[in-house]
């Protein structure tokens, strides 16, 4: 890795942003149904400073990189010299339009960058977050997709008890790049995490975003994809889980800036105990961006009475000539459904859970590696007792 | 197998079933004929432990086990098929997984070890040439996508898959073309055996000239009305629902 100073200028316009304002309350539409205070203010506790890496590492191939915190680890990290790792870069902090109290928490509070380069053809890259400590920790990562180049990007977090986590990932796609992004948040129970992520997506460039979020305690997901460049497209898609008083909140903008551009959204929520789910997605489309395909899809199931959802689409559309559409459907298990596996002898447990794995492996199918969904398949059938 | 006895069944304060009896022997193919709103489906439903039905009087044995106080799941287990008169849609489910636990669960009932893959292949593929069913349709989502007579044939398909000992074709034919009703009737023809029993619930006469009854009752306001042989569904298509209407009047 080389040292190069990092961007001052940045992280001094980030603090002054933290000195005028503070962590958003529920009167900021942005976090209306997300109560940060009820996750961010319990007495923080030891915590363990050994955390096993997950078993994922030792079966990946391609290239690793460990953050312990953050900061990455050289010893447990292998990466190959095609891809370019260092700790600042030109691009760092302008990938963000819009300044907010996490980016610039973020900004502020950083120590080390991960700043990923690649050219061409490319190994996946896996990145595991450790978190050994209860204090907030800021992992920053830069993604630089160079023109026609191609990548896969696997997200990992890990922790042994609390961790508060606020990530920054800035994606750049070049013309014709290909990224393909997927961020596990499975984790213990005990992770709070405000990630946001943003791709600039220039000209017949592609990205594609999944994020598999479960036994986490909080997760705010940001996940921003502005189209700047024409025929560039994006799809976003998350599956998320909730149970006992666990939060998922995913908030999504599709910025269409220019004309001939394509992009999906589809998140699915299961909800149990006394969880809560929030899907805000946004679709901007500007005035230039004339022959938009945008397409939205939200959907959740309740499996209790105490369960929440919170739905909100949100198209805002200035061009005359463009396809959009949405739809949000929240419902609960469906009871002709599981009449149909019984009648067939298949018990109501057994049922629930089928009809549960069918729902949910939907989005374990979007993940673009292979070895990945295969491996995290696998695992979900044997979480959801499925034999088959 | 099966006796029905007296039983009243309700929906909220809807009485539908009213002292309905039945026997049906191993071996036997009984058809229900009635108008519409008479309570056909809901006697099916009932029988299969659909749990929106109030039964609030009578009994069903089936084969000397109180049916009405077993599960949907413990009823199909013991032996009991309901062909669906609107079969479900099932996103992410193929019919194969599908089958392959039904199948598995009737194992395990059974004390069975659960099927190696071939052997389930090949079972499907020997069951699925009864009722005509292409092999794509089986790697597809259940029911999704498929025609009326295609969804009708998949229930055909399970309950060869199955092998129930009481069948109950829940208007298995309404709205199927005449290709479709053949390929279903020769399904459930070449199932019939001297064990197994059928229970025809249907609108039309049609169905019978392709499935022939050992008996055919009337059903009228929740109850058998006439019973006889397949000549009284013939009567029936002749001289129309309101004859039986007005020979109970006329009583």
């Amino acid at each position: 890795m080389s040292a190069t100073m990092i961007n001052e200028d940045f992280r001094t316009r980030a603090k002054a942003f933290l000195q005028t304002n503070g962590m958003p309350t529920s009167r900021d539409e942005e976090w209306r149904f997300t109560n940060l205070r009820k996750y961010f203010t319990d007495a923080v506790a030891p915590n363990s400073t050994s955390v096993e890496l997950p078993a994922y590492y030792h079966n990946c191939e391609g290239n690793k990189i460990v953050l312990v915190n953050g900061v990455l680890d050289a010893e447990r990290s292998q990466f190959d010299n095609t891809i370019e790792v260092t700790n600042t870069h030109p691009l760092l902090g302008s990938g963000i339009q819009e300044e907010n109290y996490f980016t610039a928490l973020n900004a502020a509070n950083y120590t080390d960058a991960l700043c990923i380069s690649v050219k061409g053809e490319n190994q996946p890259i896996h990145i595991f977050h450790i978190i050994t400590k209860a204090e907030f920790v800021f992992p920053r990562i830069l993604l630089s997709a160079k023109r026609s180049s191609s990548v896969v990007v696997n997200e990992f977090y890990t922790t042994s008890s609390t961790a508060n986590v606020s990530a920054v990932i800035e994606v750049f796609l070049e013309e014709n790049a290909n990224v393909n992004w997927h961020a596990i948040q499975h984790d213990n129970g005990a992770l709070n995490v405000v990630n946001h992520v943003e791709a600039q997506v220039a000209r017949d460039a592609r990205f594609q975003y999944v994020s598999l979020s479960q036994n986490s305690r909080f997760i705010r997901n940001t996940i921003q994809a502005r189209l700047n460049g024409e025929n560039a497209y994006a799809s976003l898609n998350g599956f998320y889980q909730t149970d006992g008083e666990s939060l998922v909140d995913n908030h999504v903008l599709i910025d269409h800036k220019v004309a001939n551009c394509e992009s999906h959204q589809l998140f699915k929520g299961l909800l149990d105990g006394e969880g809560t789910g929030v899907f805000n997605g946004k679709i901007m489309v500007h005035q230039d961006a004339q022959k938009t395909n945008a397409y939205q899809s939200s959907k959740a199931v309740l499996l209790s009475e105490t369960a929440t959802i919170h739905t909100k689409p949100q198209l805002e559309i200035f061009a005359d000539d463009v396809k959009c559409s949405h739809g949000a459907a929240i419902g609960q298990m469906n009871k002709n459904e599981i009449f149909y596996f019984m009648a067939r002898g298949i018990d109501e447990k057994k049922a629930a859970a089928i009809l549960n794995y069918a729902y949910v492996v939907e989005l374990y199918e979007r993940v673009s590696d292979e070895k990945l969904k295969a491996y995290l398949i696998e695992k979900l059938k044997k979480e959801s007792d499925i034999d088959f | 197998m099966l006796v029905i006895r007296n039983l009243n069944v309700a929906i909220g304060e809807k009485k539908i079933l009213k002292d309905f009896s039945l026997t049906i022997n191993a071996g036997e193919v009984h058809a229900i004929m009635g108008p519409n709103g008479t309570g056909k489906s809901t006697l099916a439903s009932v029988l299969a432990g659909k749990a929106e039905y109030e039964v609030e009087s009578g009994e069903v044995f089936f084969e000397g086990v109180n049916l009405l106080e077993l599960t949907p799941d413990a009823r199909a287990l013991a032996g009991v098929f309901l062909a669906f008169q609107y079969p479900v849609e099932i996103p992410g489910v193929t019919t194969t997984n599908f089958m392959k636990a039904a199948v598995n669960a009737k194992r395990k009932h059974d004390g069975l070890e659960p099927l190696d893959a071939k052997s389930f292949l090949q079972l499907m593929n020997e069951k699925r040439q009864i009722v005509e069913l292409d092999k794509s349709y089986l790697s597809r989502s259940i029911n999704e996508g498929f025609s009326g007579g295609e969804k009708k044939r998949n229930e055909i398909f399970q309950m060869a898959m199955l092998n129930p000992k009481l069948a109950i074709l829940d208007e298995t034919d309404s709205g199927l073309d005449i290709d479709a009703l053949r390929i279903v009737a020769n399904g459930v023809n070449s199932l019939r055996t001297k064990e197994n029993s059928f229970l025809v619930i249907t609108h039309y006469q049609r169905l019978l000239n392709y499935i022939v009854p050992d008996f055919v009752h009337i059903m009228y306001d929740g109850k058998i009305v006439k019973t006889g042989d397949k000549s009284l569904a013939l009567q029936m298509e002749e001289k129309g629902y309101d004859w039986v209407k007005e020979e109970l009047a006329a009583n």
